[in-house]
């Protein structure tokens, strides 16, 4: 029961910012600075997201040779700005990480 | 249309590759931390938010009161409004109906593979519609089963989610960002980006998330507009 009310209140709380723009759209046109604005949407987002997930371990901010995630985050980078694919950056990174977990797993 | 459609599905598939092993680790720890198997699923078909979902599990875990989680996850989501405002200017030509689907199938892949191919190709208004279905129901179909795949070996493996699997999204974005970093003003927003994000790590509820962002867009919209004439307008109109 409580996780079926949990579920319900993440729908509501997930599709309402998803949803409040699209309420506007007829209303009201975008002013030019939030229209250049756009274009740094998806950057500034996934960069945050992207550096929380890699320079923390467990909830510990983890700037060591040992974390793993670090290496493989510098090598997506790079495999990225070579290839500009994303498959390739996927797939690589994926396996230089497996491999780097296996070689060198953290110290516990 | 069924073009874009494909094109849609074609254009996210490395993306929705780099879900895989997010969404069966989601599965594995929704039911390890508790969940009925129902719900884990439901939570998947009726919120579909990975992020969250797997913040969500996490704080049941930690018994965090249900309000708590809630709201949590609301904070986390707000991302999505800068998504779905950045869509704005195509949704004025989509029928209202259309609308509710295409903000709950909203998620940082579609809306990132979308939007490259947008830039890149400069389709009508439909074209686009077309090309946001194909990758986000591909999106959505791979979330639910992957989830349901993760469940089912999650009982079988547990040490799985101890593997650090959930790499696959940072390297997902990685890879949708890099290439889109064709200024000094991107590469700034990036920077700041990533320094804030550290810094604010412990702001309760991923409050530091939203902070970062906001703050990385203002400083990128800055100096693009202290750069001058020169540099404006190279990439065209966003979207």
């Amino acid at each position: 029961m409580t996780d079926w009310l949990l579920v319900f209140g993440m729908m509501v709380v997930t599709f309402i910012p998803r949803y409040l723009p699209f309420a506007f759209v007829d209303h009201f046109k975008l002013p030019p600075l939030l229209m250049q604005a756009l274009a740094y949407i998806p950057i500034a987002v996934l960069s945050a997201i992207v550096a929380q997930n890699v320079f923390f371990l467990d909830g510990q901010l983890a700037l060591s040779i040992d974390n793993n995630r670090i290496l493989t985050a510098v090598i997506a980078v790079i495999i990225a700005m070579l290839t500009r694919k994303l498959s390739w950056t996927v797939v690589g990174g994926f396996i230089v990480f497996l491999l780097l977990q296996n070689f060198f797993p953290a110290p516990a | 249309m069924k073009t874009f459609f494909l094109k849609g599905v074609f254009d996210t598939l490395p993306l929705i590759i780099a879900a895989i092993p997010f969404a069966i680790l989601y599965g594995a720890l929704a039911l390890l931390n508790g969940m009925s198997f129902l719900s884990a699923l439901g939570m998947s078909i009726f919120v579909f938010a990975g992020a969250s979902q797997f913040v969500a599990v996490t704080l049941v875990a930690a018994s965090a009161p249900i309000l708590i989680i809630i709201a949590t996850v609301f904070v986390m989501n707000l991302r999505h409004m800068l998504y779905s405002i950045s869509f704005m200017p195509k949704v004025k030509t989509l029928p209202k109906w259309q609308r509710l689907p295409m903000a709950f199938w909203m998620t940082d892949e579609s809306f990132a593979a979308t939007t490259q191919y947008a830039v890149k190709e400069s389709p009508t208004d439909k074209e686009f519609h077309y090309h946001f279905w194909g990758s986000a129901i591909a999106m959505y179909i791979n979330w639910v089963v992957f989830t349901y795949v993760g469940m089912t070996l999650g009982t079988y493996i547990p040490d799985m989610t101890s593997w650090g699997l959930d790499i696959a999204m940072v390297l997902a974005f990685i890879a949708i960002v890099v290439p889109s970093l064709k200024h000094k003003a991107h590469l700034l927003c990036a920077l700041v980006a990533v320094v804030s994000a550290v810094v604010t790590f412990d702001w309760p509820h991923k409050t530091g998330l939203l902070f970062s962002s906001i703050v990385a867009i203002i400083v990128g919209v800055l100096v693009e507009r202290l750069a001058g004439d020169t540099e404006e307008k190279v990439d065209g109109e966003p979207i």
